[in-house]
């Protein structure tokens, strides 16, 4: 017997799931999980947290999917729904995060290139070495669109050391890439 | 040059994690469902222990439990005396138990004495008027001090009451009082006290509390009756299994027994009617022969069956045998332990399975019909399972003045083995009320 679930579209899943459907709950949970990782995992310290973070996600949207407005897409929704999460999370585990000194790397000419050449795994570590409250900024800001004053009520700092934050992440992301790509890559030229 | 860095740096980490890949998603969904058990499990406790607190204190309300404390534990005694005279009394719970057949007595000493010959009745201080609440003093030194000067100075009540202390003392007692009480004799009693002496004898709770702590208890073993209660025992509970916790509230009621082994520890042992009901996932057969029905009327190409989910509503009996340790520490109420087994047996099953239908027809259009099948057994006391179910439970019990007594008991029950058609390991957890019933309850 084959289960139809996996075939059927968001909407149908969706509507499924407001009649507590548990085998299509658990169709939703499997296909968004991976993007909820992929949107947790920067924000939070380790993959435990992010993991918790995506289970409160979720569990939040199967409880609000009833109220779900059709015409909007679900994706933006939920991708709002995890970083709400994972913002929690941090709130929760504030204590055990660590900042690193990385004032050692120098300023170098960037190489553009290098870029597209990091990938998922490496740019979580990239943003594990920012501190804390750089890496949540960029995240909010740069990769998730919310402005300065809407980070700021997030994570009640005023906006102008929002504005502070994502300029210093900025530049200890460019260090960082320049220290750590820009030299391997000089190498294996 | 930095600006353009950034940009490209940031369109490459939205493009990454847009289509980030994880292949956990399937450890991800287990540890999704072990968090919404443990929260169901959290809200259920969350909004069913405020209730039963409620209740028990309303019922405490009701019964208007708030008198003196030391009148419910029976480890001592009021004496109200008009007009002076702190007397030091000495009273045995049992004794009295047996002597006002457990319950509230009083009892009123007239005295024809005067505050001045009061006052040589071993007391402190003869010009204090003031009501006076003495205290059980189980030492027989202060027994033998005091009792003879105490029925000298109010020993001219009348003989029955002068009786009842007499046998009082003398229970306590006998190498004690025997001596002291000697001297005096009934004829010397015809004058009665002036003062008004209230005597209160402690409510059958308080007695057997007290009798559990009274070190001399083996001269005075409660008969046999005693050892035995019968209860009217309501539950309320939510049941759970392997898929989750059903949030549809239950119902059980029945009788419950217990029969004390010892000071602290009894058996238990009832029989209650319950309903229980639970979301399961039903077997590739049962879907398949739910849907056949369905098909039957539907003209389809190539028809997937599947399962959305079933849920099951069973009416059983229950019989649970306990150990239970009973703690007689507390004033007001006991606190106990127990843990045992429940047997069940089931005198009425239903199953709704629903029941989804993809279909694709020949021109590719894909239809879903849903329905749900019910299916009900009726075969009363079928599937006996002894030892279906761990029980383990924590409780206090109030007593209810000198009436009965009232046990909240939240409980859990965790399935050991499966009954019924689907074989559902079916646990619960709730809150069991208990009243215990007796003579008095009637009267």
């Amino acid at each position: 017997m084959k289960s139809p679930y996996k075939e059927l579209s968001d909407q149908e899943l969706i509507s499924k799931c407001r009649r507590d459907d548990y085998k299509a709950q658990e169709a939703l949970y499997k296909r968004f999980y991976a993007y909820a990782m992929g949107v947790s995992l920067r924000y939070c310290i380790n993959r435990d947290d992010a993991l918790e973070a995506v289970n409160d996600a979720f569990i939040k949207l199967f409880k609000t999917i009833k109220n779900f407005d059709d015409n909007r897409l679900i994706k933006p929704w939920f991708r709002q729904i995890v970083v709400n999460s994972s913002i929690d999370s941090r709130r929760k585990n504030l204590k055990h995060s660590s900042v690193l000194d990385i004032e050692y790397a120098d300023t170098e000419p960037v190489n553009h290139q290098i870029i597209s050449k990091i990938n998922a795994a490496e740019i979580l570590k990239l943003l594990e070495q920012l501190p804390e409250i750089h890496k949540v900024v960029f995240n909010l800001y740069e990769i998730d669109g919310y402005s300065h004053e809407e980070i700021a009520d997030i994570l009640e700092i005023p906006s102008s050391s929002s504005r502070v934050y994502l300029s210093r992440a900025k530049e200890k992301l460019r260090r960082l890439v320049n220290s750590q790509f820009y030299m391997h890559h000089e190498r294996a030229i | 040059m930095k600006e353009q860095f950034d940009k490209e740096l940031r369109d490459h980490i939205k493009d990454t994690f847009d289509v980030f890949n994880d292949q956990m998603a399937d450890d991800g969904w287990k540890k999704y469902q072990w968090k919404v058990r443990k929260r169901k499990a959290f809200i259920f406790f969350k909004y069913v222990t405020p209730p039963a607190m409620a209740a028990a204190l309303a019922l405490l309300w009701v019964f208007n439990l708030s008198g003196p404390a030391k009148q419910e534990t029976g480890e001592s005694e009021t004496i109200e005396i008009a007009n002076n005279t702190p007397v030091e009394k000495v009273t045995k719970p049992e004794i009295l138990e047996k002597e006002s057949l457990g319950n509230e007595q009083e009892k009123v000493f007239q005295s024809s004495k005067s505050p001045s010959e009061n006052s040589g009745m071993g007391t402190t201080n003869s010009s204090q008027r003031d009501r006076t609440e003495i205290t059980a003093v189980p030492d027989l030194q202060q027994i033998r001090k005091v009792r003879p000067e105490m029925i000298a100075g109010t020993g001219t009540g009348n003989a029955a009451n002068f009786a009842l202390t007499r046998k009082m003392i003398e229970d306590l007692s006998p190498e004690a009082t025997v001596p002291s009480f000697s001297v005096y004799e009934a004829p010397a009693l015809e004058k009665l006290p002036s003062e008004l002496i209230q005597v209160k004898t402690a409510p059958s709770f308080a007695v057997q509390q007290a009798y559990n702590v009274n070190p001399e208890n083996e001269l005075n073993p409660p008969s046999p009756a005693k050892k035995f209660n019968v209860a009217l025992d309501a539950s309320t509970f939510m049941n759970f299994s392997d898929v989750g916790v059903n949030n549809d509230l239950n119902l059980a009621v029945g009788v419950a027994s217990e029969y004390r082994i010892s000071k602290n520890i009894s058996i238990n042992a009832g029989l209650n009617i319950n309903k229980q009901s639970t979301a399961f996932l039903a077997s590739t057969e049962t879907v398949e022969t739910s849907a056949k029905n369905t098909l039957a009327f539907l003209n389809q190409a190539a028809p997937i069956v599947s399962n959305s989910s079933s849920s099951a509503q069973l009416v059983g009996i229950d019989v649970p045998i306990s150990l239970k340790y009973s703690s007689t520490a507390g004033k007001n109420f006991n606190w106990f332990i127990s843990t045992g087994l429940s047997s069940s047996t089931l005198l009425n099953e239903s199953y709704f399975n629903n029941i989804s239908i993809v279909n694709y027809s020949l021109s590719g259009t894909q239809t879903t019909t849903e329905t749900v099948e019910e299916e009900n057994y009726k075969a009363p006391f079928s599937n006996l399972q002894l030892a279906r179910t761990l029980n383990f439970s924590v409780g206090i019990q109030f007593p209810i003045k000198n009436i009965t007594a009232i046990s909240v008991e939240p409980f859990v029950k965790y399935p050991l083995r499966g009954f019924g058609k689907e074989n559902l390991e079916i646990g619960s957890s709730g809150v069991s009320l208990k009243l215990n019933l007796t003579r008095r309850l009637f009267q």
